[in-house]
């Protein structure tokens, strides 16, 4: 049984649920009703739950004006529903609701019937990617796309059959969490550097989103 | 942390997937001309986290990537449990935020101002709350006294044992320069 506790947020998730609870940690005898499987969530009951997290990212605006993350979500899904592909980076620092920005627009993936991925550099980090009772997930980029120790993919596209080929091949969206630093805009743009030309303005004009 | 070199196989991984899917077809007319094939694709992560120290250079520009539309969420969405620490844990997330953008508010500048002056005093550390407060000191040596002091006092208060798991040395740094 792996247990995650999400020490910052005072509470815990459990990776593997479905599986009961630990005997030998006496956390319960895996067979009473805390160990039961959490019920999968129907069709509907996903539609109300991402209009209850649409709801909750609409509220707590300064000055009611939208929030950051209501607004960068409208302009995603709007996008994800659009015939161009999507690019975005966001930038967020603790406790601006990235996560739950992730997972929401994951879950309106799910309801949206869009065949999605999503993936982090750690166990850790995929395993704070979840929805309970939802397809909501994680797994980490070495998992996803079969890359080993020297960052080379195994993945062989001639064999569609293969699990994870074919999960790449259905794909629509991929997520990358925990995808920092890949880009100096923290030399460039806030801290003044200038290295990277066009950058800094990008940072300033979009940084308030 | 995601490695750059992680990125790039990735990258790889979605052309060729994008060709797959095109019957096999390599290059040609591509959906997308970036490569990463015909999938939307959103990063998220905090920029302003220091990579953890090792020999390789810290940031890195990647070209693909900077074609990318570029997101900030600014505003602290962070469930406040005790409600009468709401007003400081906004404060301090508006402080961090400035900081991060540089930007020298009458905010950023008391609290650093008063973290110095908490440091300042001989014996705070075995009176200052374990909760809500931060010090900046000007010499190493004072730090690792405040901080033996704090974790001792924790260790204490929660009855186990504190250790410490990593010490980092920069680059180049000999000695006991932790």
């Amino acid at each position: 049984m792996v247990t995650t506790i999400e020490a910052e947020r005072g509470g815990e998730a459990l990776v593997n649920e479905h599986e009961g609870l630990d005997v030998e940690n006496g956390f319960g005898d895996g067979g009473g009703d805390d160990a039961r499987p959490l019920a999968k969530l129907n069709a509907r009951q996903l539609e109300e739950l991402l209009h209850e997290r649409e709801r909750q990212m609409r509220q707590g605006g300064p000055d009611g004006e939208e929030t950051d993350q209501w607004r960068v979500y409208k302009e995603i899904v709007h996008a994800l529903a659009g015939p161009t592909r999507l690019r975005m980076m966001v930038q967020a620092s603790a406790g601006t609701g990235k996560s739950f920005l992730l997972t929401s627009v994951y879950l309106w993936c799910l309801v949206n019937t869009m065949s999605c991925i999503a993936a982090a550099p750690t166990g850790i980090a995929a395993a704070n990617i979840e929805i309970d009772g939802t397809d909501v997930c994680a797994a980490t980029l070495h998992n996803v796309f079969d890359l080993d120790s020297e960052y080379t993919s195994n993945l062989d596209f001639s064999k569609p059959g293969v699990e994870k080929v074919g999960a790449i091949l259905k794909m629509k969206v991929l997520f990358l969490d925990e995808a920092r630093h890949v880009q100096p805009f923290i030399l460039c743009g806030a801290w003044g550097g200038g290295q990277t030309p066009g950058t800094s303005d990008k940072l300033m004009d979009n940084r308030s989103a | 942390m995601m490695d750059v070199d992680a990125f790039q196989s990735i990258s790889g991984v979605l052309s060729d997937a994008d060709d797959a899917r095109r019957g096999g077809v390599t290059g040609g007319s591509r959906v997308d001309s970036t490569g990463l094939g015909d999938v939307h694709m959103l990063l998220f992560g905090d920029m302003k986290q220091l990579p953890p120290a090792t020999g390789k250079a810290p940031f890195v520009v990647l070209p693909l990537v900077q074609t990318f539309d570029f997101r900030v969420l600014r505003q602290n969405r962070r469930v406040v449990q005790d409600e009468a620490r709401r007003e400081e844990i906004e404060l301090f997330h508006t402080i961090l935020t400035d900081i991060s953008h540089c930007e020298p508010t009458k905010s950023v500048r008391d609290f650093i101002v008063g973290a110095y002056v908490r440091g300042a005093s001989v014996g705070t550390a075995e009176h200052s709350p374990l909760e809500g407060n931060t010090a900046v000191f000007t010499k190493r040596r004072y730090r690792d006294a405040w901080n033996r002091c704090v974790t001792r006092r924790i260790s204490k208060s929660h009855n186990h044992t504190v250790k410490i798991k990593a010490k980092v040395r920069a680059r180049g740094q000999r000695g006991q320069n932790w």
